[in-house]
């Protein structure tokens, strides 16, 4: 800053003009012909993105619908038990609102109402933030330790046909066991505890905080069948919601972005081009937890 | 590249800005949620009745009616959160085209993967339990026992030379067919009790039924490479 303004004085009234009480002006790159090309190339541009995040996801779909063809009962009881249908609702209804909310963030930004705009976007932050924080504390942490993982780091003891009867919980399962062989006493705790040692998640897991899940979200799906395919649902279930949760994360940092330059007056009537991409990414993430919703937790 | 002077209609339009309508969106907005809430309830239906007759909505039908479901909603997302229906018509061909090639891209495995023990049928026929391409020297099973469907998973895991005795590069795919389809023929499916997997191990208690059980090895196909592919994933204790 060479020059000193006069906002820089002290007593001095605040700025006002483009970017600092209105919308700052658009301006196109010198390359191109008009605004509106700018705009329009843009918005394809996006649009040629968003087909390869479709086909990223098309990928899993297709994993996905391979192995319920040919394991559709497998498939419907691993549905049912390992997954929560009614966390998978909710979570659905709070990435629509936050869908809405973007749409309606770019409409107040075309009315030049950016406070209105603001308060949009950050309900849609709160929904991203709400729907990664319910997916990790009450999906992913209580699989994680209860060793329900991807691949071959699939290590939940209720799969073992012998060991299930029902018990849902390592502990009970282990002590199921020890019972089952007859065990009396100091052995049969010993057999419980190495039950324990091969059961469950890794060992850092332990760690993980463990908030119970309120009894709203509770179905009162308990029993057990385990099926030989479970492992094989459980690693597409994490592969698919965890690339979607990733997502899910860049756009909390997209729309951070989004929000500071709304804060800045960089939107307005012509030019909402880059909050109109985000939203762009961000129904496509909700398209896709639209179609992941109902195949994996309703199946 | 490009007339300039042709689009100078084009440039009329710039002044012109579609603002967002809100009850537009906000009933797009009731309808996704309605439709969420109804893919909830149609899945635990199981039976419609209607007057006298009973339809059962099976876990076939179920999944038709959650994907129709969620086709509807994510439409009404592109068409009205995502401006199609306001924008230039090349983002819908955008749409469109990645749509058409996913439902390509599923629906051709799918179709595929179960189709394949037809063309088993009509060329081997009758061993349509597991298809020819998989294992022609057993059956690939797994842990629970049953015969795995995905056995071609395994086709390109071992040498073809020495499965075949020739290289698949070599066959066309009808004569592969054909040529394993014979295999089959002339070795019958095992169940999981005559798994010959005691091939290297003496005394193991199982007995192999004579020489047909090798009968399709005679062209020049060595034994050790079928090894390889036996063990199953089993988990027994």
């Amino acid at each position: 800053m060479s020059t000193i303004t006069p906002s820089d004085l002290p007593n001095s009234p605040p700025p006002t003009g483009p970017g600092f009480t209105e919308p700052v002006d658009p301006v196109h790159g010198h390359h191109w012909r008009s605004l509106d090309d700018e705009q329009d190339g843009a918005k394809f541009g996006m649009w040629i993105f968003l087909a390869t995040e479709v086909l990223l996801f098309s990928g899993f779909f297709c994993a996905y619908a391979v192995f319920r063809m040919w394991y559709p009962e497998n498939w419907h009881e691993a549905s049912r038990y390992y997954l929560n249908w009614k966390i998978g609702a909710f979570n659905t209804v709070v990435l629509l609102i936050s869908s809405f909310t973007v749409v309606m963030a770019i409409r107040y930004a075309q009315l030049k109402k950016r406070m209105w705009c603001l308060f949009h976007l950050t309900i849609t932050q709160i929904c991203a933030l709400a729907f990664l924080f319910i997916k990790i504390v009450w999906e992913y942490i209580p699989k994680i330790k209860k060793g329900e993982l991807v691949g071959g780091h699939y290590n939940y003891i209720g799969g073992h046909a012998h060991l299930g009867h029902g018990e849902a919980t390592a502990h009970g399962v282990a002590a199921a066991a020890g019972h089952d062989a007859g065990h009396t006493g100091e052995y049969a705790a010993h057999a419980a505890e190495d039950a324990l040692k091969y059961a469950g998640g890794p060992e850092w897991s332990k760690n993980l905080p463990d908030i119970p899940l309120p009894a709203v979200f509770d179905t009162g799906y308990h029993s057990f069948e385990p099926g030989a395919h479970d492992q094989v649902f459980l690693g597409i279930y994490w592969v698919t919601t965890a690339t979607h949760g990733v997502h899910v994360l860049i756009g909390v940092f997209l729309f951070a972005w989004i929000m500071w330059k709304a804060w800045k007056w960089q939107y307005g009537p012509k030019n909402v081009t880059s909050l109109e991409n985000a939203g762009l990414y961000w129904h496509i993430v909700d398209i896709i937890w639209i179609f992941v919703f109902p195949l994996m937790y309703l199946v | 590249m490009t007339n300039h002077d042709t689009h100078s209609d084009h440039d009329a339009h710039d002044d012109h800005v579609h603002v967002t309508p809100f009850w537009p969106m906000f009933n797009v907005f009731i309808v996704l949620v309605v439709l969420t809430v109804l893919t909830v309830i149609t899945s635990n239906v199981h039976e419609l009745k209607l007057g006298n007759s009973v339809f059962v909505i099976d876990s076939n039908m179920h999944i038709l009616l959650a994907l129709t479901i969620a086709t509807i909603k994510g439409l009404a997302v592109a068409a009205w959160f995502m401006h199609l229906r306001y924008d230039k018509a090349i983002n819908t061909v955008v749409a469109g085209a990645t749509l058409f090639v996913v439902v390509l891209f599923i629906g051709f495995t799918l179709y595929d993967l179960s189709n394949r023990d037809t063309v088993l049928a009509q060329e081997g026929g009758g061993a349509a339990v597991y298809h020819p391409l998989a294992n022609p020297a057993g059956t690939v099973t797994d842990a629970a026992g049953s015969i795995f469907p995905g056995g071609s998973l395994n086709l390109y895991s071992g040498d073809p030379q020495k499965k075949f005795g020739k290289q698949k590069s070599e066959l066309s795919i009808m004569e592969y067919v054909r040529q394993s389809a014979q295999q089959i023929a002339a070795n019958p499916p095992h169940t999981e009790g005559d798994h010959h997997t005691g091939e290297h191990h003496e005394g193991d208690g199982h007995t192999h039924s004579g020489a047909d059980a090798h009968a399709d090895h005679t062209d020049g196909t060595s034994h050790e490479g079928d090894a390889d592919h036996h063990d199953t994933p089993a988990t027994e204790d």
